[in-house]
């Protein structure tokens, strides 16, 4: 005979359920169902098998709902129903279930729910729809439906009313699907003696990096993330997590950002252990074009980039933003990747330096601005320069120095003051209200002022080369 | 000197932050002569700009910024309209020709487009622009697709040179200057002048968040993610001539061509060139001569005999509407009212001109002002200079419609329009739309959102801080703090333009030269741009179509009472002209407060007052419609005048003079008119002068006005020797009480509409009641409670049935009244309709209306198929008819209708099929036992479930009240019942649980809550004092059933229990709506 039993748990419960039994069936982290048909030889009747699996779970600091019975929906909605553990005798599922409120049907939407390829199985709604209509007849327990003519329900529901009904009386609608366990992409490896420094540590993660990409290619897969775990021999745990900006599956690019992202981070202490893992996703397959503008590789372009980072710095490197407020002073970056859009040669349609959803701009912004003129280029200075200014008939006569090796002068010429305030509503100190001057100077050069009108502090915030 | 051309207000709807009269008195401050207001495709806010400049004594400069369409006008039919937002042309009104062509120009754009979504095109301006001026200015640069220089070329071209001018602004922008260069050089390559602006949105600074949260309403996100869409600084304010001159130092020229322009804008709204309709008269008639042939006719009619008194003051009045040249005015609107009498709909003038003889004779109004002694005054005088105003009530709904239809028809549909109603921001609204863009969270708007404006009264400790505290919110915080000042700020600004409820402006000629009109939201009605006080500030005269629920509700229990065969009987039984007077049943019902349904004086504070009043005759109902007011309750005079009807305060006068004006009230002052004739008795004022009187101490007071009319209010008394403490004691009840009196005229004509209503509740209620169902919503109550109102007077229902129900309630022959489909939640009135057209096509009888058909057809539909695909019925709408029993005809129970309703429409095959049974069989099937077909194996629903399904499905139940079904458990907790309170000791302690059916907290009430619990007996009246409100606040708002301790009270038979304390009461059953905070 056939015997089901349904866990329920707060807790992850795959593991649990796969130290119990072979055949398990998925259903999210926290339900699974389990055929316990065989167990009977191994570990006694169902009540022994029951207490046993309660007696691991706690074990492991999960606790649990069970039940047991000869079908897996009559299992499942009485382990969702009640607390604790539920045995129910062969043929007695319909007699268990007749007191169970209706509204515990709506389980079955998690139980129902289609393998890949399958026809799809009826939407939370769809039930909803259906409890209504049950709640309008005044029928309240599964065994106020089971009363009725499954060709009736059938009749007025659908094939909804048919499974809820079947569900009602304790029967199933398909058989347990086992599900097959996950390969995590994990390779770790412990040295017979520590290493220090990167070269040795660079023919380690080739063997890894190898046999990784080895189980990817027969997984199809590509890597997304790679989490690096350096156990060093002062007990402490190196990790560094690599995001890369499209699926890889070339191994050698995968160690090369990893040796340029521990150049840059590097261990404290010789290593132990080396553990890579990887997050993957179905691999990208990338068609080639005669007409489209030829491109460096995904591989390339981001082996450069960590190059580039590990040369001046990971937050100096990418593309900048526009960013939509009229503070001139926010600047922002982002990764830098190839778009599709310049891979298939639409270069002319492709916001400039602005990748993705960030082109959302206010209209007219781009196109409002000149571009008959020449224009100076403007370098903004890290941190602002506080100056003392000398204002004459409300304009900006004389600056005085503030040293870093600015010396001020008189102003000779001037155009402003261009006058921004915003965020008022904010709390913290984000709003601004301020005049800037861009004024040039006796002795040389053309610097923009800003002044903060609520303080009256000046500042230079750059010059013009 | 700088002249600001170029500012916009809060009308521009959503693009500026500040009103008309805010903008007008900065720039008074700032010391303009003249302004411009330019708001956004429209003059909405002209006429207040108009008033406040004046007041001001600065010229106010008319125009409007018109959002052009890129591109050409896409063809009919299409919505290309949503392709791109316009860019704006400024525009301005040199002369009253420009202002005519604006008006024309901007009807005609609004009308051809969805609302709020106007855009103009050049093909527009072509013949259609002399006497207007074309600013081009910063805004134009954005429409590149043209090339600026094209577009100057092109406007110049439309326009003509002299008219078209380079608008500069400076705005301390970066990229200001690149604009300005570019309009410079273009300037002088099409040699148009230039001419500087500020390109104002607020008044001052500091209205710049408002403005920033105006703007992400407008683009619908938060101030948090607008980012550029915001302004880029406080800029755009009302500058001083010095700041603008500073400003634009560099470009005197550009100063200089403000001065330049605004002399040539030589328009203002001081004469529009506004014409009353002249009404076509017979040849050799003259306005006037028909008028008082018309008159002398209706008078006759009316008066019977008719008297020398009615003769001399039609005499008189006919002389002042001639001289005043008004004889038009009376003629039109005498025939909307002939229309409404020659298409069987009831009509009655109300407000003032029930003041007028001329306006009875012609049966305007149905009120005899000379038999009631009515101060004709209030309704016209010649001081005043002023349209007389006279509102017509009409029935609602489609009647009411087809006299608007007639007018529009009459006078064309660019010669009358609806008035417009400015909604403006209030509490909830503004607090909802406050929050949303500071993006608090759902629960804090909901909670923010019920806190403004839960009640008319407004407790002085019930601050923004300690509103916060009781609904959780912390009030130091900062963002609260933020919340309530924007909140506050925004307060009265308009939001958009709505329709007004009935007032029609009529003119000679096309109104859209004197005003823009709109599309209404209302298919087939089309709007000014301007609202009721605006028309009539710029002398628009509006007749007022106004619709009244009990109006159609009486037309429609009369046409029952009368269809309805008696043998013999062949006259109508009921004529409302003609209706018994001092009916002494009528007055029973009043005095013993039985007046649910009843017009006017259904409601809680009416039906206390009654009792007490305890009206014996017509002029009674006056006082009573006009006495539960917030006049006499705030002037305390309420309880004198009670008081003295029941002899326990001995009648006094404020001066003997006075004795004969204020008799009537037993010497307290309750109407508009015993004001005016106090101040003619007293001071020697003359109607004119009273009337004029009245209006300086109304709502919008002026102190040197007041001080003025005081003054000679006063010398007249003086003069009469009244002075000391009689005099400050006249002029001290005058002042106070000019503010909240009510017209006698006026409740003269709504006590008529409570005499009818409360007699037909007395002698036809089945008619009576047919009729308030079928004209919902109106008055008070919810149809759930007029239902139990009516059975406990003996009416009996009939349950909604699709074999006998109509879409509208009816009286069957038996004389109950069966239930009509409208009261099936979801169903459609059209397929609702259909089900009624078959039973009609059935019928013996052609007479399909709410009154009895004079036969029943046996059945509609022959089974539930047939139904279903019949008349065209939706799952959803098979189920809920199944649930309320309207399939009882097929299906015998509920459940099996439910049952049953599940497979209705649904063919099964051989295999699914219940069972193999002939349906035309089991429908003839005449035992009255179930056909197999129709059983189910459901249980039937308990009398609870019924219950619940009738509200649910319909909002009301005829089967027992939800209160009858714990009546037993609530008697054993010594629960009273509503019927048993008038029968209990006053001072006794009680409990009375109930269904609450209303909740207030009026203005005059000082914080007391009033409420009213209904049970299957009736309604108990509970008084909650503002400390115990203030400890049971949550429960008392949102509990559906209450359970209250107190004392009872009796007040000359008006019963209510004061409550100590007050609980939820559970597990009752269905919510009933209660009509809250009125």
């Amino acid at each position: 005979m056939p015997l089901f039993t349904c866990l329920v748990a707060d807790g992850a419960l795959e593991t649990l359920a796969r130290s119990c039994s072979p055949r398990v069936e998925l259903h999210g982290p926290n339900a699974v169902m389990l055929d316990t048909s065989g167990l009977a030889r191994v570990a006694g009747p169902p009540d022994v098998v029951a207490r046993e699996i309660v007696h691991l779970a706690s074990a492991q600091g999960l606790t649990i709902r069970l039940a047991t019975a000869g079908t897996r929906t009559a299992a499942w909605l009485l382990a969702h129903a009640h607390a604790g553990i539920t045995l129910v005798p062969n043929g007695k599922e319909a007699t268990t279930l007749a007191g169970l409120a209706v509204g515990w049907l709506g389980a079955l939407v998690d139980l129902d729910r289609p393998a890949p390829g399958c026809s799809r199985a009826a939407s939370a709604e769809a039930y909803r729809e259906r409890f209504a209509i049950f709640e309008r007849w005044g029928l309240r327990t599964l065994g106020d439906i089971a009363a009725l003519k499954r060709a009736d329900l059938g009749a007025r529901m659908g094939p909804v009313g048919v499974r809820l009904h079947q569900a009602a009386c304790g029967e199933d609608a398909g058989p347990l699907v086992p599900s097959a366990a996950v390969q995590p992409f994990v390779d770790r490896l412990a040295l017979e003696w520590p290493i220090e420094g990167l070269e040795p540590l660079s023919f380690v993660l080739a063997r890894q990096c190898e046999q990784l990409s080895a189980r990817l290619a027969q997984a199809d897969r590509g890597a997304v993330i790679i989490t690096t775990r350096l156990r060093l021999v002062t007990k402490d745990t190196h990790t560094r997590t690599l995001h890369l900006p499209a699926p890889l599956t070339d191994p050698r690019v995968w160690r090369t950002l990893i040796l340029l992202d521990l150049e840059s981070h590097p261990p404290a202490a010789a290593i132990d252990v080396v553990e890579l893992e990887l997050d993957v996703t179905p691999a990208s397959i990338l068609q080639g074009s005669l007409l489209a503008q030829t491109l460096p590789s995904n591989e390339d372009v981001t082996t450069l980039v960590a190059r580039l980072g590990a040369l001046v710095g990971e937050t100096r490197v990418g593309v900048p933003r526009l960013v939509d407020t009229c503070d001139a002073r926010v600047i922002a970056m982002g990764p830098f990747h190839v778009r599709p859009e310049l891979r298939r040669g639409h270069v002319a349609s492709v916001c400039p330096s602005v990748p993705g959803d960030d082109c959302a701009a206010p209209a007219g912004d781009v196109a409002a601005t000149p571009t008959e003129r020449p224009r100076l280029a403007f370098r903004r200075f890290r941190i602002p320069m506080a100056v003392r200014v000398i204002v004459a008939r409300g304009v900006p006569v004389r600056v005085m120095g503030a040293g870093h090796g600015f010396e001020g002068g008189a102003v000779v010429a001037r155009a402003g003051p261009w006058r921004t305030s915003g965020a008022w509503w904010m709390l913290d100190r984000s709003a601004w209200n301020r005049d800037e001057w861009d004024v040039a100077l006796a002795r040389g050069g053309i610097y923009r002022l800003a002044r903060q009108r609520a303080t009256g502090i000046w500042e230079v915030e750059g010059l013009f080369d | 000197m700088y002249i600001e051309l170029h500012a916009a207000s809060a009308f521009s709807f959503l693009d500026g932050a500040s009103t008309p009269a805010a903008l007008v008195d900065r720039a008074a401050a700032l010391g303009y002569p003249a302004m411009a207001l330019l708001d956004r495709d429209g003059v909405y806010g002209a006429p207040q700009f108009y008033r406040a400049a004046r007041a001001a004594g600065l010229k106010a400069i008319v125009g409007a910024e018109l959002t052009m369409r890129f591109g050409p006008t896409p063809a009919s039919g299409t919505s290309a309209v949503r392709e791109r937002p316009g860019w704006l042309l400024p525009v301005l009104v040199a002369s009253a020709d420009g202002y005519r062509q604006l008006c024309r120009l901007i009807t005609r754009a609004t009308l051809r487009s969805p609302k709020g979504e106007t855009r103009f095109t050049f093909d527009d301006f072509e013949g259609q622009t002399s006497g207007l001026i074309a600013l081009v200015g910063s805004r134009a640069l954005e429409a590149e697709r043209h090339g600026v220089g094209g577009l100057i070329d092109r406007l110049v071209g439309v326009f003509g040179r002299g008219n078209v001018w380079i608008e500069l602004q400076r705005h301390l922008g970066r990229e200001d200057q690149d604009g300005l260069d570019s309009l410079l050089a273009l300037g002088a390559a099409f040699r148009v002048p230039v001419m500087a602006s500020g390109g104002v949105r607020f008044a001052t600074p500091e209205a710049r968040p408002l403005y920033d949260v105006l703007t992400c309403i407008r683009h619908k996100t938060t101030l948090s993610r607008a980012g550029r869409r915001l302004t880029a600084n406080a800029e755009r304010y009302l500058k001083s001539p010095a700041q603008m001159s500073r400003l634009f130092s560099d470009l005197p020229q550009a100063l200089a061509g403000t001065e330049a322009l605004a002399e040539r804008l030589d328009f203002t709204l001081a004469d529009l060139g506004y014409r009353f309709p002249e009404y076509p008269v017979p040849a050799g008639e003259t306005q006037v001569s028909f008028l008082r042939r018309l008159a002398e006719v209706g008078a006759r009619d009316r008066y019977r005999p008719y008297h020398d008194r009615a003769r001399a003051q039609i005499a008189r009045e006919l002389t002042l509407i001639e001289k005043l040249d008004l004889a038009g005015y009376f003629l039109i609107v005498w025939d909307v009212v002939n229309f409404c009498r020659q298409h069987g709909i009831l009509v009655q003038g109300r407000g003032s001109a029930a003041n007028s003889a001329v306006c009875y004779a012609l049966g305007i109004t149905a009120v005899d002002p000379v038999g009631m002694d009515l101060l004709f005054e209030r309704f016209l005088s010649e001081e005043r200079g002023e349209w007389p105003d006279i509102d017509l009530d009409l029935p609602s709904g489609d009647q009411r419609e087809r006299v608007i239809q007639y007018v529009y028809e009459r006078y064309g549909k660019l010669g009358a329009a609806m008035t417009a109603n400015v909604i403006t921001y209030r509490g909830r609204s503004a607090a909802r739309e406050v929050g949303k863009v500071l993006d608090l969270s759902p629960d804090e708007l909901d909670r923010l959102a019920r806190l403004m404006g839960q009640f008319e009264f407004v407790d002085p400790d019930e601050t923004l801080a300690r509103n916060l505290r009781e609904a959780g919110l912390d009030p130091d915080a900062g963002r609260y703090q933020q919340f309530g000042r924007l909140w506050r700020e925004m307060q009265d600004l308009p939001r958009h333009l709505g329709q007004h409820s009935g007032g029609m402006v009529l003119c000679q000629g096309r109104l859209d030269e004197i005003v823009p009109l709109e599309n209404a939201s209302m298919p087939g009605r089309v709007v000014v741009q301007w609202d009721k006080d605006d028309c009539a500030e710029l002398g628009l005269i509006k007749v007022d179509l106004l619709g009244l629920g009990m109006m159609a509700a009486l037309e429609e229990a009369i046409a029952i009472v009368n269809e309805t065969d008696e043998p013999g009987v062949t006259e109508p039984r009921v004529d409302l002209a003609h209706l018994p007077p001092d009916d002494p049943e009528v007055y029973r019902l009043l005095q013993r407060a039985d007046t649910v349904g009843v017009f006017q004086v259904e409601s809680r504070a009416q039906m206390a007052t009654l009792p007490r009043l305890r009206p014996e005759r017509f002029y009674d109902l006056v006082v009573e419609v006009a006495i539960i007011r917030p006049g006499p309750i705030v002037g305390n005079m309420v309880h004198p005048y009670l008081a003295r009807r029941q002899g326990e305060q001995p009648v006094s006068y404020p001066h003997p003079l006075l004795e004969p004006v204020l008799a009537r009230t037993l010497g307290v002052p309750l109407f508009q008119e015993q004001l005016l004739r106090m101040a003619m008795v007293v001071a020697g004022f003359s109607g004119g002068e009273a009337e004029e009187l009245r209006r300086a101490m109304g709502f919008k007071r002026s102190v040197k006005r007041m001080q003025q009319i005081e003054t000679r209010l006063r010398e007249g008394m003086a003069a009469r020797g009244i002075m000391g403490t009689d005099a400050d004691g006249i002029v001290q009840s005058i002042t106070s009480f000019a503010l909240y009196g009510f017209p006698e005229s006026r409740a003269a004509s709504f006590a008529l509409i409570v005499y009818a209503s409360a007699y037909l509740k007395v002698h036809f209620p089945a008619a009576f009641y047919t009729a308030l169902l079928n004209n919902q919503p109106m008055g008070f109550y919810h149809p759930a409670t007029l239902v139990k109102d009516a059975q406990r007077r003996g009416v009996r229902f009939e349950p909604i049935d699709v074999q006998a129900s109509g879409w509208n309630c009816r009286v069957q022959p038996d004389g109950a009244i069966r239930l009509g489909l409208r009261y099936v939640k979801g169903l459609r009135q059209d397929v609702g309709q259909r089900l009624e057209s078959a039973f009609a096509s059935q019928a013996a009888s052609p007479r399909a209306s709410s009154a009895a058909p004079r036969a029943e057809p046996r059945v509609r539909y022959r089974s539930l198929d047939e139904l279903v695909a019949g008349a065209g019925l939706k799952q959803d709408e098979v189920r809920t008819l199944a649930a309320i029993g309207a399939l009882a005809g097929f299906c015998g129970d509920r459940r099996t209708a439910l049952w049953q309703a599940e497979r209705a429409g649904r063919p099964a095959g051989p295999i699914l099929s219940d069972g193999a049974i002939d349906r035309e069989e089991a429908f003839e099937d005449s035992t009255g036992i179930v056909p197999r077909e129709y059983r189910s194996p459901l249980a039937s629903m308990t009398m609870a479930e019924r219950v619940q399904a009738d509200y649910d499905g319909t909002g009301l139940t005829i089967g027992p009240h939800p209160m009858a079904l714990v009546r037993s458990a609530l008697a054993s907790r010594g629960i009273a019942r509503a019927i048993d309170l008038g029968r209990a000791r006053p001072g006794r302690r009680v409990r009375v649980a109930g269904a609450v059916i209303t909740r207030q907290r009026p203005g005059t009430a000082k914080g007391f809550v009033f409420l009213s619990l209904e049970d299957e007996t009736g309604i108990a009246n509970i008084i909650v004092n503002p400390d115990v409100f203030a400890a049971h606040k949550p429960t008392i708002t949102n509990a559906p059933y209450l359970l209250v301790d107190g004392t009872l009270q009796h007040q000359s038979g008006a019963v209510s229990v004061k409550a100590d304390r007050v609980e939820a009461l559970r597990d009752v059953g269905p919510t009933l709506e209660s009509h809250d905070f009125h």
